[in-house]
């Protein structure tokens, strides 16, 4: 991974090196079915047909859940978040399209994680295990974006017993062909009233509509409408928690996850972007600046996600993470533009694709500025202590 | 050249990126590209030329044609045909800066209108600044190929500043990005850059 003269070795643990190495092997099947996914993202044979997103499904499942053992070197994936982030790098710098149209658990699965009792995740993980579906994570609407205080989705009492959803949500990845997940909605005014319920299709009032994108189509985004599902006492989640953990807090541990997992996406799409340049440029020199910059953004991300680890309540390192690589990779892309000959955009069809995939990051979980909000001091900072970067076994 | 960078920039803003290239290129076809590819207005295409078909890109009457034999302009009538087509770019970017000034003022987030919150009234005052100083680079620097091709990488970073904007929204469906996006590619196909091989 080393790719500066007198860059210093990474200071990762034998067992996250192995994965980003097996990673590094996955990711050449996912760029062979790249433009294919690109092409059309809702054609399920290739990806049916994909032994990679096969195991990387299998590896993105919390073990207790897994059908089936994974290799060694991926066992790693779930235990951390650095661990994600070391192996997404990989991934996407085969290609970020096809990795998202892997069926995982991902956000869906994230927020199972945090809010899910033990029955509500073993009920969960068991339908990914035997039916292999795609999942959904609703959350964005069409006029409130990111400000999910404003959600008007609701979960209302049904008289006949349990609940009935009412609403719609927007730029849901699998939005149309997943068969299970988690949506958003509010059963009173305030925050603490907003709670996120598993749902399955097909269900009397739901439908699902996919939405053109200009990239990273493999995630297929979509909208969704709920017109009175019905929702069973069971499938709410959080009902085990304290009525201030209940809602909104499992959301942003979910994001926290998966802010890093997308930055990471971005930094190796941005990394694809740079290899495709050196390999069409052979012998150039010019590389070597942007080249250092990716080195850093990898080191700086590797130390934000080992600290999002250590506090994965704090918001602020995985919103540094991705803002930092959202714009970086979008960078990358003018550069690449830049350093090759007038038509190459178009001349080379992956080149094309990812300076448009890259876009995409900036409006996935956490615009730019949303971030930004996130990370700016609110008060006189206090002197923090000089940090050596993370290091082995830190 | 003032008069035609003036035109250029009103048929962009008026009637679309198409149109604006039709003017810059002035009667140059496909042979007059720098690279392997030219960019030309859809209706402009030989019959029987070799076209790479791109779908975003026909959706907005553009074709990226393969140029075949033939001299490519000489580079004073190349910078000044990238100087044409930058003022038809930075009319399709005014016309995405319309597009964002109205959805920003019909949205709200915690109670207050996007378009008075401190991060996005920056940007929009940003994009300003930039549209007249690109302008006014194309007014006086039309024969200055490095301040031509720099014109373009700033209509490129504005673009997207303002699709950011847009949100999501932007970025799907027939979106703003996608119209940003084909913009670029068209000015991928006719700026030559010192450097590149």
């Amino acid at each position: 991974m080393n790719e500066l003269p007198g860059e210093p070795p990474h200071a990762l643990p034998h067992a996250l090196r192995r994965l980003a190495e097996g990673s590094r092997e996955l990711a050449a099947e996912l760029r062979d079915i790249a433009l294919a996914v690109d092409a059309d993202p809702h054609d399920s044979a290739p990806l049916r047909a994909s032994s990679a997103l096969e195991l990387l499904r299998v590896v993105g499942t919390p073990r207790p859940f897994r059908a089936h053992a994974v290799p060694a070197w991926a066992e790693p994936y779930v235990d951390s978040r650095l661990a994600r982030v070391v192996a997404n790098v990989e991934l996407a710098r085969g290609d970020a399209g096809a990795l998202n149209a892997c069926a995982a658990p991902s956000l869906a699965g994230f927020t199972v994680d945090a809010l899910g009792d033990s029955d509500q995740q073993k009920a969960f993980y068991e339908e990914l295990a035997n039916e292999r579906p795609w999942t959904f994570f609703g959350m964005t609407e069409r006029d409130h974006g990111s400000d999910a205080t404003a959600m008007r989705t609701r979960l209302d009492p049904d008289p006949s017993g349990g609940f009935l959803l009412h609403g719609a949500k927007r730029y849901v990845a699998n939005a149309a062909r997943g068969t299970i997940g988690v949506v958003w909605a509010r059963t009173g005014p305030t925050p603490l009233s907003l709670r996120a319920v598993v749902l399955r299709r097909p269900a009397p009032g739901f439908t699902g509509a996919p939405l053109e994108t200009l990239g990273l189509r493999g995630a297929c985004l979509g909208e969704m409408a709920f017109d009175g599902v019905p929702v069973p006492p069971e499938s709410v989640l959080g009902r085990h928690l304290p009525a201030s953990r209940r809602g909104l807090w499992g959301a942003n541990r979910a994001f926290g996850v998966v802010r890093l997992q997308i930055a990471a996406q971005a930094l190796g799409s941005a990394f694809a972007l740079r290899d495709a340049v050196r390999a069409l440029r052979p012998g150039w020199a010019g590389h070597a600046p942007m080249s250092a910059r990716l080195a850093a953004a990898r080191a700086l991300l590797y130390d934000l996600a080992a600290e999002s680890d250590a506090r994965p309540d704090d918001r602020r390192p995985p919103s540094l993470a991705k803002l930092h690589t959202a714009a970086l990779a979008v960078e990358v892309g003018r550069w690449a533009e830049a350093a090759l000959p007038p038509g190459s955009l178009v001349e080379h069809p992956l080149l094309e694709k990812w300076c448009r995939d890259v876009g995409a990051f900036e409006f996935m979980d956490g615009t730019s500025n949303i971030l930004r909000l996130t990370l700016a001091p609110e008060t006189t900072p206090r002197r923090a202590p000089h940090r050596a970067p993370h290091q082995e076994g830190s | 050249m003032r008069d035609t960078i003036e035109e250029c920039e009103r048929a962009g803003h008026a009637e679309g990126l198409a149109a604006g290239l039709a003017l810059a290129l002035d009667g140059a076809g496909a042979a007059a590209a720098p690279g392997r590819l030219a960019a030309l207005p859809r209706a402009h295409v030989p019959e029987g030329a070799p076209v790479v078909p791109h779908a975003l890109a026909e959706r907005e009457g553009i074709a990226f044609v393969r140029p075949g034999t033939g001299g490519a302009l000489p580079p004073g009538r190349l910078t000044a045909l990238g100087a044409r087509l930058a003022a038809a770019r930075l009319g399709t970017s005014r016309r995405l800066i319309d597009r964002v000034v109205a959805h920003v003022a019909a949205r709200a987030s915690g109670g207050e209108p996007l378009i008075r919150k401190q991060l996005v009234r920056g940007a929009l005052a940003d994009a300003l600044v930039t549209v007249e100083t690109t302008r006014r680079t194309l007014v006086v620097a039309a024969a200055v190929g490095a301040a031509v091709t720099e014109a373009h990488d700033r209509l490129t970073s504005l673009d997207w500043e303002l699709a950011k904007l847009l949100g999501a929204s932007g970025y799907a469906g027939e979106g703003a990005a996608s119209t940003a996006f084909v913009s670029r590619l068209t000015a991928n196909c006719w700026v030559s850059r010192e450097g590149s091989p």
